[in-house]
């Protein structure tokens, strides 16, 4: 029985709660539009949803995955104990999102710890990755020449590269050989730093945007601790999307989730209408914001055709990942206290034999998304063609695990960043469709809530800027 | 004041508001100063004397007379005190410096009014140190927590070395010179450019080879030697490692070891033809190598003054001081 909706119409209304959704939404509220927050899922997040282990197997089911997997017996007691993301990434200490975070006070929702350690698998097995000067000095494996040309290369990242002489003319160049050639390390450390340190995709991926990325990832460096990442608690994305809502209802958003939210008849003129099964009446909305892949079929309109395809593998695991191990043989005891393990990792396979670029994360009890003593380990990968994500993944967590207590596999689908009907009514997102999003897209997602919230409010002078504090919200001014 | 924190800027209505306060607590601060000032002069040494100078402390807790006659002022309470109350003032004495280090890491003054609390502490209870035991416990937390948040706080360093010089025999947690060359490594290894933890292992060292064999001291200074150069080779330009090396090598290095930290510094100079601390390290060297071994002397020379002209070339703010280095050489 539909109870209604408190009204008949909305200055905005959001269609599906990922993270630039969510974010665009609570930054609307907050400049004080009347906000509609929709999701035909019974869930929060979309495609940054983080799911309890029946959800995610109900998931791969519906996803259509060759390779349906049922609900080990051993773990049903516990199936709601865990928080398994389907946007396994890491946040930069500085960037987009958690500068958004910190102005819209939604941090106090949400909370992050620092991201471990980095490992690369290299031709001996898998090493940590000496990503900033403490790491360098530290590591017993580079030597002194190397520790040199590691440095000389992080300083012209962090610095001002772009006038530097040895960059000039060289933006278009593989990153690879840039580093093989100029700075002259040896091929496993200029695969290391290609790779792991710059996130790179590919042998031929351009210097230019790497040692852009590189530069970012360098000033994220110690400001919360030794490393650039933080990993957020119990399923990452979902969680802070979730954040969001949560501000966006406080700010007076309403939210409907489930079959009841599922629109119908959805006409874009110069405004907004249509039909949902909660509400008597049509709604009508000022402007719509969506990502294409929700909003295409409502409109009846072919969906962009160019798609991003990913291979993901979620295992659970019973214990640490051997190559995570820290014993003394690395030299990284610490004589009066234990030794402390790594609770979380991003693990890096640099492509090899055709292969793309597999990344892995693996996130402990420490971040709440698993019981005591387990680990969740996410591996993931950009394939071009629609492949076989199990044949694909499945040597890689091998390599890492020979005996995970669960695996599944997965493919997902991301509408490739287009234009989307023009219509003025109509604010599009893009999700995320290049090659690092373990590292980026969480940025990426924030820089799309921003600009869908601009693009509503406009950027004129005297209009409310994004989660511009209001004046009884500044502190007092204190010396 | 922090690094990197911009001073907001006020204007109009807020502006004003702000220095009609300034104005205000300025008042306030005058008529406290004068009053406190006044008893001082008087020699009130009395508990209403001790409040009055904890509200003056609020608003400058930099006023080293003040806290000068605030110790004086415990010094006339504590002879009619049982050593319980001593022991209860001063604890109040220790927690109103930490309320203040928290805001003002390094004021000197706060520092000494708090070692000077430490030293106080009366034997106790019953024969035993258990008095003294517990307020060490608290000074070795917050050296921790002090080292933490700036490991590079000199004030702090000094500290730790007063608590742990000062442990009381029966304290648990005693540290000895190695856990605190243990100490250095960790604090060193988060962050080499210290030249705090540096010095202290300088220091550390110093103590514990005195007691060792000379064959046992060089296997330990080669290991040292290997530490310091890590540093050197990651970052040339920290000023902080080249002078561990320089104390390393000190005055009466032999022969080979010279001979091989010479032939380092010099292919680390090669890669880094601009790096000034390197020269000025690779110049002084040489220059101890043309003394020990008439072999390398003319050639030694020649290279050390050969590097002082490259610094004069890099560094043309100190030509007089390279001048003068080579006049003295030759």
């Amino acid at each position: 029985m539909a109870q209604g909706l408190d009204s008949d119409e909305y200055d905005v209304v959001v269609l599906g709660t990922g993270l630039a959704e969510s974010i665009a939404a609570a930054a609307l509220a907050k400049a004080g539009k009347s906000v509609l927050h929709l999701d035909p899922n019974e869930y929060y997040g979309s495609a940054q949803a983080s799911l309890t282990l029946d959800e995610l197997i109900e998931y791969v089911k519906v996803c259509g995955s060759t390779h349906p997997v049922e609900l080990p017996e051993k773990l049903e007691k516990d199936r709601r104990r865990y928080a398994l993301s389907l946007f396994p990434a890491v946040l930069p200490s500085r960037g987009a999102l958690i500068e958004t975070l910190i102005a819209s006070d939604v941090s106090k929702y949400v909370s992050f710890k620092m991201l471990d350690s980095v490992i690369v698998a290299s031709s001996g097995g898998f090493r940590r990755v000496p990503g900033s000067k403490e790491q360098i000095f530290r590591d017993q494996s580079v030597s002194l020449m190397e520790k040199r040309k590691l440095m000389r290369f992080l300083m012209l990242s962090a610095g001002d590269h772009e006038s530097s002489e040895l960059i000039q003319g060289k933006e278009n160049d593989a990153l690879l050989d840039f580093l093989t050639e100029s700075i002259k390390l040896p091929p496993d450390l200029a695969s290391t730093v290609t790779y792991a340190i710059a996130h790179c995709s590919g042998p031929s991926d351009p210097l230019g945007p790497a040692i852009k990325r590189t530069q970012r990832y360098l000033q994220s460096v110690g400001r919360y601790g030794s490393g650039a990442f933080l990993v957020g608690q119990y399923g990452g994305a979902g969680e802070v999307a979730q954040g969001f809502c949560r501000a966006c209802a406080v700010y007076g958003g309403t939210y409907v989730l489930g079959p009841s939210a599922r629109m119908t008849d959805l006409h874009v003129d110069d405004k907004v209408t249509f039909s949902i099964p909660c509400h008597p009446r049509p709604v009508i909305a000022k402007r719509i914001i969506s990502a294409p892949d929700l909003l295409a079929p409502l409109l009846k309109e072919p969906g962009p055709s160019e798609r991003v395809l990913g291979a993901h593998c979620i295992a659970i695991l019973s214990s640490l990942p051997a190559a995570l191990a820290k014993d003394r043989a690395l030299g990284e005891e610490n004589d009066n206290e234990g030794i402390e393990q790594d609770d979380t990792a991003m693990i890096i396979f640099p492509p090899v034999d055709g292969k793309p670029v597999v990344r892995g994360l693996l996130m402990g009890e420490g971040t709440g998304s698993c019981p005591a003593g387990q680990y969740v380990l996410y591996i993931s990968a950009t394939v071009t063609e629609p492949s076989d994500s199990e044949e694909l993944l499945r040597p890689y967590l091998r390599r890492l695990a020979p005996e995970p207590i669960f695996e599944s596999y997965h493919v997902s689908e991301t509408a490739k960043p287009s234009s989307v009907a023009g219509s003025s009514c109509v604010v599009g997102l893009s999700p995320y469709g290049d090659n690092q999003l373990e590292t980026e897209a969480l940025d990426w997602e924030a820089e799309q809530g921003r600009a869908a919230y601009e693009a509503i409010m406009g950027t004129s002078e005297g209009v409310r800027g994004f989660f511009e504090k209001t004046e009884g919200e500044t502190e007092e001014e204190t010396v | 004041m922090q690094h990197g924190v911009k001073r907001t800027h006020l204007s109009g209505a807020a502006a004003e508001a702000k220095n009609a306060r300034n104005r205000l607590l300025l008042e306030k601060y005058v008529a406290l100063e004068e009053t406190v000032l006044q008893k001082r002069r008087r020699k009130e040494y009395t508990r209403d004397a001790l409040e009055i100078t904890n509200e003056l402390l609020d608003m400058n807790p930099e006023y080293y007379t003040v806290w000068n006659y605030r110790r004086h002022i415990l010094r006339g309470l504590f002879p009619t005190l049982s050593d319980e109350k001593k022991v209860q003032i001063l604890g109040n004495e220790i927690r109103l410096t930490t309320s203040y280090l928290q805001v003002n890491p390094k004021v000197y003054w706060i520092w000494n009014h708090r070692r000077w609390c430490l030293e106080s502490i009366p034997e106790g209870p019953d024969g035993s140190e258990g008095w003294k035991n517990s307020f060490w416990k608290i000074e070795l937390e917050l050296i921790e927590q002090l080292l933490r948040l700036d490991p590079r706080n000199f004030h702090a360093w000094g500290y730790r070395r007063t608590v742990i010089a000062g442990l009381p025999k029966s304290f648990p947690g005693q540290s000895s010179p190695r856990d605190e060359i243990r100490f250095t490594t960790k604090k060193i290894e988060s962050n080499f450019s210290n030249f705090s933890a540096w010095h202290y292992r300088i220091q550390l060292f110093t103590g514990i080879w005195r007691s060792m064999t000379a064959e046992a001291v060089e296997g330990e200074k080669r290991e040292e030697f290997d530490f310091v150069r890590q540093a050197l080779w990651t970052d040339p330009a920290d000023q902080s490692a080249w002078l561990y090396h320089r104390w390393l090598i000190g005055t009466d290095s032999d022969e080979d070891t010279l001979k091989s930290e010479v032939k380092s510094i010099r292919e680390l100079h090669e890669t880094e033809p601009d790096s000034k601390w390197c020269m000025n390290a690779l110049a002084h060297y040489e220059r101890m190598l043309s003394a020990t071994s008439s072999e390398v002397s003319s050639n030694s020379c020649a290279d050390a003054v050969a590097l002082m002209a490259r610094l004069e070339e890099i560094d043309p703010q100190r030509i007089s001081r390279y001048r003068d280095w080579v006049a003295e050489v030759k």
